[in-house]
């Protein structure tokens, strides 16, 4: 009886074991097994999140005028340093009309495509991050029906975020660059002097030192710490010029060939909630 | 108390705080996850209706909170599990239903952080895996409470 009762232990241990080994497999197979959502997730994702919007907006609410409040305290600093760079606009706007114009003439002139006046912008807001995902995906609350596809730039004001990597007709779910699964290389610039630029290719994200690792770069040029991170705009989806962050570090590597280049992220990627779609402008044939 | 209600109102206040709290807080939850525990009871005579209510639960989170799908679909299903196990042979008593439910969250979270390791070619970062684990402990030990002592007489109940 004792016998039996321990084998029957026995044995429900090894089913536990491979149940797991089996369930694990799966998940291996499911993560590394990329799919668009079809019409039928489309709607249950839609109804879901807006359903959860609705009872989010009581609670967002109450958050927002907390900070709102805590925001008033410095009002007047702000209030001054405000009128300062209102003083300041005329003379940029001015500024910038002529920069634009240049820009698009000389970006004709050397048929270089993918700049960031090429694209709109849709502003949106975060409506779900799951926290085992954190540096990873997040849910914007702007779909297909705002004009949002698959592969758009995401970016704030401070820099870079990630890419659209799943639509449907009211959401987007946007892949953060420091994802570990985001299966490309970032083509970036290193500004070292005034016009001197080095070219490389950002490939990984150090989660440990919470920084950007970028290759390519030969051994003998010296970069300065603190030289700004920015996107060359060599490729379909993100486009020239987006601050990715500044050089915090240099090392060699393995082979003492090129450098490893250390980034501190520009963005800060635990608190921001909103965000910028860049969506390409349709072209008008007229 | 709805058993159905119990589990779309724990989904949805998941979805609420997650935006509320960022990472790195200690006030993150996993409330889909306890509300199954709590409404196991329910669903005594009719233990195949609980398995497909897990397995929509698990697809719809997939669907909305994960970014990579079936992964909460499996996990929840292994959860469902553990807690048939839990619920059938231990006694509905407060320290077990938190014994239990940290349990599950450990668990959870484990098979969670092993299979993003494992995909994305992570090394094992034990200090990570162990902030995942207790960043949760507050909130969900609070909200176990609550359900527990809310639900207490009608677990009874149907168990007895």
């Amino acid at each position: 009886m004792y016998r039996k009762k321990r084998k029957d232990k026995k044995s429900i241990v090894i089913v536990i074991s491979l149940i797991i080994v089996l369930v694990i497999s799966v998940f291996i197979y499911i993560m590394n097994k990329k799919s668009n959502l079809n019409p039928f997730e489309k709607i249950i994702k839609d109804t879901v999140l807006t359903i959860g919007s609705v009872i989010t907006k009581p609670v967002s609410f109450i958050s927002d005028k907390i900070n709102e409040s805590k925001e008033k305290n410095n009002l007047y600093e702000k209030y001054k340093d405000l009128e300062e760079k209102y003083n300041n606009i005329k003379n940029y706007e001015e500024e910038i009309d002529n920069l634009k114009q240049e820009n698009t003439e000389l970006a004709k002139l050397l048929e270089i495509q993918n700049i960031l006046t090429d694209y709109d912008y849709v502003n949106a807001t975060i409506v779900n991050r799951e926290i085992n995902f954190w540096y990873d995906t997040f849910t914007i609350d702007k779909g297909e029906s705002s004009g949002i596809d698959i592969n758009m730039a995401v970016v704030t004001p401070d820099g870079l975020l990630g890419k659209v990597i799943e639509t449907s007709n009211l959401y987007s779910k946007v892949k953060l660059i420091t994802s570990e699964s985001l299966g490309q290389k970032i083509s970036v610039r290193i500004k070292i002097a005034d016009g001197k630029y080095v070219y490389g290719l950002l490939y990984d994200y150090d989660s440990d030192k919470k920084c950007f690792l970028i290759e390519g770069i030969s051994e003998n040029v010296d970069i300065p710490i603190g030289s700004t991170v920015k996107t060359t705009g060599m490729s379909d989806i993100f486009p020239k010029g987006i601050v990715i962050g500044k050089v915090e570090g240099i090392e060699k590597d393995n082979f003492d060939l090129t450098k490893i280049v250390e980034v501190k992220p520009s963005v800060d990627y635990d608190s921001f909630s909103y965000v910028t779609v860049l969506k390409r402008k349709e072209v008008n044939n007229e | 108390m709805n058993k159905y209600l119990i589990v779309i109102l724990s989904f949805f206040i998941e979805l609420s705080l997650s935006l509320i709290f960022y990472k790195n807080t200690i006030f993150l939850n996993t409330f889909s996850l306890l509300s199954i525990y709590i409404i196991y009871p329910f669903f005594k005579n009719n233990k195949r209706k609980f398995f497909i209510i897990i397995i929509i639960l698990g697809f719809i989170y997939d669907l909305v909170c994960s970014s990579i799908f079936g992964v909460n679909l499996i996990l929840f299903f292994i959860s469902a599990v553990i807690i048939a196990f839990i619920h059938d042979n231990f006694s509905v008593n407060y320290l077990n239903s938190l014994t239990a439910s940290i349990l599950m969250l450990i668990i959870y979270r484990f098979l969670t952080y092993f299979a993003f390791i494992k995909v994305n070619k992570l090394g094992f970062d034990f200090k990570i895996f162990i902030s995942s684990i207790y960043s949760t402990l507050i909130l969900n030990t609070c909200y176990i409470t609550m359900l527990y002592f809310l639900l207490r007489k009608r677990m009874y109940k149907l168990k007895y």
